[in-house]
């Protein structure tokens, strides 16, 4: 029912592509993360809550439709509906139904709930399209409760030595994740003006986010010396960072787990947290849609492909250009397959 | 166990010595001496020798790790040592007791004398019992490849800070011989001896690097001296023992045999301050020699002959039992000039100092330096006091280098713009990484350049572009070293990307023959 195209996941019969690459006529989208929300279509369908998010990203008149999660749209006889992944704020996968025969497009998941997306469910289907950004079994999350007592605990000793916090994560999807799960009891929170427009653009759609504020170039320095402060990454190598007197810097990702990588970041703190399931987690989800046919993409496909057909599934590769920079748990590692790299 | 590994992560990754001495000292403050002893033990590098060999650890690990081979070989691939992957994939088991390193060392330690049976069976209890950072710690540990020593000044710092003991007490007692098992924290903390201060240096005379043209007083007469790619140090000789303090108040009297027996020859209640220099055949060599045989566990003879040292002495703060803090460096110059005369010891120099009559001497001495493998020119008063505040020495550092390198990766800063490059100079026909810096160039040419990069972007690696090789960087560098670390086998110190090149071709840019050439 769904082919692979060099433009994207296609359906031939409603003529619409999930997460297209390219320009087409009719986009679905699963999230608004840029390897999945390509500009310059005609059309676009994502969830509610992904739209002033795609209007801030893709362009304030874009042509665009959006559902509820569970809400049913017709398009040439099939049935599309929108059903969480647990990965972002307005995440979706993307089911498909044709004369009884169902398939899933995951986009990006996680199976653990993060307390601010909308909790993935396992949608039953025939055929379900997997990501597998971390499908290798060395990837294995600790419980996301663990993850942010360490953070606040970093935070309050950053605080009894008189330093700023600073975490580097992406403004979609980390930014929120850890702006609702961390202690605001522990002293004041700032937001990069980039999150800050997410921020923004999610509330409009109904995201219920904590007070926070927001940091501006005329913020003083000395107002964050006990302050958690939300950035993008790249403030870290700016010469404005450079100029606070004491300051730590962390960073969220599930490459965290990994020593390379953890060196590379050149941060004092790395935080395993991630906004995609780990290896339990992915093979959970597979078996949960009960899935006769399984295509694998976006991350260790051949790997994740072959462990499943060695449990009995019928697994495949499929290439697709998702992956890459667009969200922070993306950028690829030396010993990657080659489809992560742009 | 937990605090203990999270304070392994800060050490590594801590920007500055004084957030290694919070996150020691707050460690400290939530464990109990038992784990404070063992801790300071693991820090100062004292630590079980290799207990069970790799193979074995990777086919007992496979005993409880239940994927295929061939997933096992991609994770391997994924991951760096052996340790790292097998402490991934080892299945957590939950509900997990939380033990204090000190029961965790005592296991380890009891292991040496167990069977093979029986280190099995303890091998598949516990192991899975820790998070993934405590098995890796464990596991580098019993396997003899943990390296979790600090810059002892660190937990010296910490340990006064603590326990209100001077620091170089502290530095002291640390250097003798002892293990967590002979060696209390109360004793390791007690109160200050007598037997202690014998040992101790004086406050070091400060140097401070001035980058100004010189201004002659005519009150002043000054004296100038090379420095050194040497260590600093002080050499403390009273009542029959001998201790060598470098200035950040390291004891590294047993890193010199060769010194401290020399040193026991000299006059009762003798200190010289000077540099330790490696040197070979009349010509100092660079510091990195020096401190890779510092390194060395053991120095064996072997290690003795083929990085030979001496003493470059440059001045006496104490002389036969006498504190010359009062004296003028003049006089205590010449009473070292004796000492030096009369005790006759190949290995014990004394420096060369010039009188400085115009600030041509200074120019020269300066442009000589290279040519003499020194970094520099130290200033001096005649007639200041050791360790006089007011009259500190004043470094004057060699011109710098410049080299023509090549853009080969590119990184934002945060104005959005690639401003942050690293460099490559030719080997052969290939360019290998030897610069990392961020550029000092106005607005436009950043813009023209980033212009460039994202023109010509190869590959991205997260933030990192690589980029076409075809600009050319002028670099500024202070010194050239010779490395181990470092894929081209040097590094340059104090790197500043000063111009863009625009009229030289890639291929015109500098080759690592020729910067190997000015290694210091
Ligand atoms: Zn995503
Ligand atoms: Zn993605």
């Amino acid at each position: 029912m769904l082919e692979f195209t060099d433009k994207g996941i296609y359906c031939s019969r409603g003529n619409f592509y999930i997460d297209p690459w390219r320009k087409v006529d009719y986009a679905v989208i699963t999230h608004a993360h840029s390897d999945h929300a390509y500009p310059g279509s005609r059309s676009y369908l994502s969830h509610e809550q992904s739209a002033e998010v795609l209007r801030l990203r893709l362009g304030k008149h874009i042509q665009l439709q959006t559902l509820a999660y569970d809400q049913p749209l017709f398009i040439g006889g099939v049935k599309i509906s929108l059903h969480p992944a647990g990965h972002i704020i307005g995440s979706a996968q993307v089911r498909v139904e044709y004369k009884e025969e169902v398939w899933v497009v995951s986009g990006d998941y996680k199976t653990e709930e993060d307390g601010i997306s909308t909790a993935f469910e396992a949608v039953p289907c025939h055929a379900f399209i997997t990501e597998s950004t971390f499908g290798l079994p060395i990837y294995d999350w600790q419980p996301q409760h663990i993850i942010f007592q360490q953070m606040n605990d970093w935070w309050k000793a950053n605080k009894e030595d008189g330093k700023a916090t600073f975490i580097g994560g992406y403004s979609l999807g980390k930014a929120q994740h850890i702006l609702h799960n961390i202690d605001h009891r522990i002293g004041p929170v700032y937001v990069h003006q980039s999150i800050a427009d997410t921020n923004r653009a999610l509330a409009a759609d109904g995201a219920v986010l904590p007070a926070y504020r927001t940091l501006t170039p005329e913020t003083s320095r000395r107002e964050l010396q006990d302050a958690f402060v939300l950035c993008p990454p790249a403030l870290f190598n700016s010469s404005w960072i450079k100029n606070i007197e004491a300051y730590e810097t962390g960073y969220c990702s599930g490459w965290m787990s990994l020593r390379n990588f953890r060196k590379r970041m050149n941060v004092n703190r790395g935080f395993v947290l991630s906004d995609h399931a780990d290896w339990k987690g992915l093979n959970a989800a597979v078996r949960a849609t009960g899935a006769e046919r399984v295509f694998v993409t976006h991350g260790y496909a051949e790997t994740l492909a072959r462990s499943l057909r060695e449990d009995g599934l019928d697994a495949e590769v499929v290439q697709t250009l998702y992956g890459g920079a667009g969200d922070d748990d993306h950028p690829a590692l030396p010993g990657d397959t080659g489809e992560e790299q742009l | 166990m937990r605090s203990f590994t999270l304070l392994l992560e800060t050490l590594e990754y801590a920007s500055a010595a004084r957030d290694s001495v919070n996150a020691l000292k707050r460690y400290m403050n939530q464990v109990d001496d038992e784990d404070r002893i063992h801790a300071i033990a693991l820090l100062t590098g004292r630590k079980p020798r290799r207990i069970i060999p790799a193979a074995r650890i990777l086919s007992w690990s496979m005993d409880l790790i239940d994927i295929p081979d061939w997933l096992f070989e991609e994770c391997s691939q994924v991951t760096g040592e052996l340790p790292e992957v097998l402490s991934l994939l080892i299945p957590r088991r939950e509900s997990m007791p939380e033990r204090r390193l000190s029961e965790w060392m005592n296991m380890i330690y009891a292991l040496d004398r167990q069977s093979e049976e029986e280190q099995y069976a303890w091998f598949m209890r516990h192991i899975p019992e820790a998070d993934p950072a405590g098995r890796l710690f464990m596991l580098r540990l019993i396997s003899g490849r943990a390296s979790l020593k600090v810059s002892l000044p660190v937990v010296v710092t910490a340990l006064s800070e603590l326990s209100g003991l001077d620091e170089k007490i502290l530095a002291k007692r640390l250097s003798q011989e002892w293990t967590p098992y002979t060696l209390t924290y109360a004793e390791l903390v007690r109160p200050e001896e007598r037997s202690d201060r014998v040992s101790l240096p004086y406050p070091f005379h400060p140097v401070i690097v001035d980058t100004h043209a010189f201004q002659s007083t005519n009150e002043e007469r000054w004296l100038l001296e090379w420095k050194w790619d040497g260590l600093r140090a002080q050499i403390v000789y009273r009542e029959g023992q001998v201790h060598i303090w470098s200035e950040t108040g390291v004891l590294l009297s047993n890193k010199f045999p060769e010194l401290t027996s020399m040193a026991s020859a000299w006059p009762e209640g003798t200190v010289l301050d000077g540099e330790i220099l490696a040197y070979s055949e009349g010509i100092p060599l660079s510091l990195t020699v020096l401190q890779a045989r510092i390194k060395k566990k053991y120095v064996t003879a072997k290690i003795q002959a083929e990085t030979p040292v001496v003493f470059n002495a440059f001045d006496l703060p104490e002389h036969k039992g006498q504190p010359l803090h009062a004296h003028t460096l003049e006089e205590r110059r010449t009473l070292l000039e004796t000492l030096v005369r009369e005790t006759a010891q190949p290995a014990l120099l004394l420096s060369t100092l010039v009188p400085f009559t115009s600030a041509k001497d200074l120019d020269k001495m300066l442009a000589l330096s290279r040519m003499e493998r020194a970094r520099g020119v130290l200033m001096k008063k005649a007639g200041s006091g050791y360790a006089d505040p007011e009259a500190h020495w004043i470094f004057r550092k060699a011109g710098t280098l410049s080299v023509h390198a090549v853009l080969l990766y590119a990184q934002k800063g945060t104005d959005e713009l690639f401003s942050h490059y690293t460099l490559g100079v030719w080997n052969g026909k290939q360019l290998v990484t030897v610069a990392k810096a961020e550029a000092e160039l106005g607005t436009e040419e950043l813009l023209e350049i980033d212009d460039f990069i994202r023109r010509n972007t190869l590959e991205k690696f997260g933030p990192v572009r690589t980029v076409r090789p075809e600009l050319v960087f002028e670099i500024s560098v202070e010194s050239i070293h010779e490395s181990r670390r470092h894929k081209s086998g040097i590094v340059l110190h104090t790197v500043r990307i000063i111009a863009w090149k625009k009229d030289k071709k890639a291929r015109e840019a500098d080759t690592l023959v020729s910067l190997k050439r000015n290694i210091m």
